[in-house]
């Protein structure tokens, strides 16, 4: 039919509009790119809990006491992973999303034990805007397909523990870290990304709980070899972590877990400094 | 003033849920249906956004929503469609082939552009926080509820509306180096390609002004 959008011309390089100066990040300023700030709620039971190494379980408060108090503060992104995901606590889940949902009106991200249609349906219904899969999709990659067919790659996430086994080499870990799969997380995320998933969250094991700044290499590897939204997560201890790898790694969300519910950085921070930058994040206005 | 009622179509699949919640926040009553003549009765509607183009209109055939929503349209009271509930709107979608959508806007829904001007891959869905801006001429109702002001609010797909007609694109955003339609306007019909319920204060000042002002917008 070849109808045109008159008014909707392209603007050209984006360098030109994105107030970064192409020196300081040669690689990144081809994109416009605004990096989410996303708030990561573990949860066991009905207790946000934080862990080290996705290992060593301690108990923080109220998830969703957390992330109306995160949404308060301008959250760009909610996400809850649970950390067992056993059948026995899923209505526990469901219900945590459900009363976060009804209060919160950021976008929220669920994972952890999803195993079906049915399970992923679930989360929706419930107030979940994207569903995260982790180990299903590695036993049966082909349910990333179908859950993009009937739900959009864009409420699809593949979320990837990876475990540094090389210089310059990953691999995919399942079962928050307890599980090997010997898939390269690099192969992976591609296979992924082909079946139609809409976005990728990655882990770094190694860093996770750490606080000592996010596996730079590893989110530079997996935004290079793919081009579905990126999210980082694992290592941030200030917020120079955060600014270091957004001005250097094409990723779309940063994911904040223990320095946040500890206080060890607060969200006004980020954004002043991230702005100081040259970086775009979301106005509150 | 009595609380308005405001219909949630039920399309089958995703998160209504949100959406309700939202509509209460901002005073509204919200209803979610997948009975045609919930239309009738209500003040406004809402045609949510997740799901594929296909599966969601031949949902919509089998359960003569289709018929209704374009019935509603013609009444002249506020449709609100978001996301993929905006794409609905319009003539045609590019979704796994060609749909024929509930034609309420002269239009089509095509994938987003895949790469900026100058050949760099753009990252598909674009999922995250865009600065939205209306476009002001001719139309002086603030229906973002934002003064005229740009407002920065979350986006998740994978396509994007074209319309022949300017005069229908009522707010645009910037992705990958392209000028694309945030929202388009006819009348008392309008779409959304974010989604004001998951878009803090900001999107909820948009739906207080659906929901609130007398015509929806």
């Amino acid at each position: 039919m070849g109808v045109e959008a008159p008014h909707l011309g392209d603007s050209g390089d984006v360098t030109q509009q994105t107030g970064i100066p192409a020196a300081s990040v040669p690689a990144l300023a081809v994109r416009d790119r605004r990096v989410r700030m996303i708030a990561r709620l573990e949860v066991k039971g009905t207790n946000l809990i934080k862990g080290i190494h996705l290992e060593g379980l301690r108990r923080v408060g109220s998830p969703v006491e957390f992330a109306r108090r995160y949404y308060d503060l301008g959250i760009d992104e909610i996400l809850f992973m649970d950390v067992v995901a056993s059948l026995y606590g899923r209505n526990q889940l469901l219900e945590i999303v459900r009363e976060t949902a009804e209060h919160v009106f950021a976008p929220i991200t669920v994972g952890g034990g999803v195993r079906s249609v049915a399970d992923f349906e679930a989360l929706l219904r419930s107030g979940a805007d994207k569903v995260a899969l982790n180990t299903e999709a590695t036993k049966n990659p082909l349910l990333l397909k179908e859950l993009a067919l009937r739900f959009g790659s864009q409420s699809v996430v593949l979320s990837i523990e990876a475990l540094r086994v090389a210089p310059g080499k990953w691999e995919t870990l399942t079962d928050n870290g307890r599980e090997r799969t010997g898939r390269d997380v690099i192969a992976w995320v591609q296979e992924a990304a082909d079946l139609g998933v809409g976005e990728a969250l990655i882990t770094s094991i190694d860093k996770e709980g750490t606080g000592s700044g996010f596996d730079v290499d590893l989110m530079r590897e997996v935004t290079e070899c793919v081009n579905i939204p990126v999210i980082a997560s694992g290592g941030m201890g200030s917020v120079h972590d955060f600014v270091a790898l957004a001005s250097t790694a094409d990723v779309n969300g940063i994911a904040i877990a223990d320095a946040l519910h500890y206080n060890r950085v607060t969200l006004d921070e980020i954004r002043a400094t991230a702005r100081g930058m040259g970086l775009d994040v979301r106005s509150l206005a | 003033m009595p609380s308005p009622t405001v219909v949630i179509v039920d399309t089958g699949v995703g998160n209504l849920f949100s959406i309700a919640r939202a509509v209460h926040t901002v005073g509204g009553s919200p209803v979610i249906s997948a009975d045609p003549r919930s239309l009738e009765t209500a003040d406004r509607v809402v045609i949510p956004g997740v799901g594929s183009y296909a599966s969601t209109m031949s949902y919509f055939a089998e359960c003569g929503m289709d018929g209704a929503l374009r019935t509603y349209a013609d009444t002249g009271r506020p449709l609100l469609g978001i996301c993929l509930g905006m794409q609905l709107l319009v003539t045609e979608g590019h979704e796994e082939g060609r749909t024929c959508g509930l034609g309420v806007i002269v239009g089509e829904a095509v994938p987003m552009p895949s790469i900026t001007s100058s050949g760099s891959p753009v990252r598909i869905p674009h999922i995250g926080w865009s600065r939205v801006t209306p476009l002001s001429e001719g139309r002086s109702s603030d229906w973002m509820g934002a003064d005229g002001a740009d407002i920065d609010v979350y986006f998740a797909h994978s396509y994007t509306v074209i319309c022949p007609d300017s005069q229908v694109i009522a707010a645009t955003f910037r992705y990958g180096g392209h000028e694309l339609a945030a929202a388009v306007r006819v009348g008392s019909v309008l779409g959304v390609q974010f989604h004001p319920e998951r878009s803090g204060p900001a999107g909820l000042r948009l739906l207080t002004s659906f929901v609130q002002s007398p015509d929806g917008t």
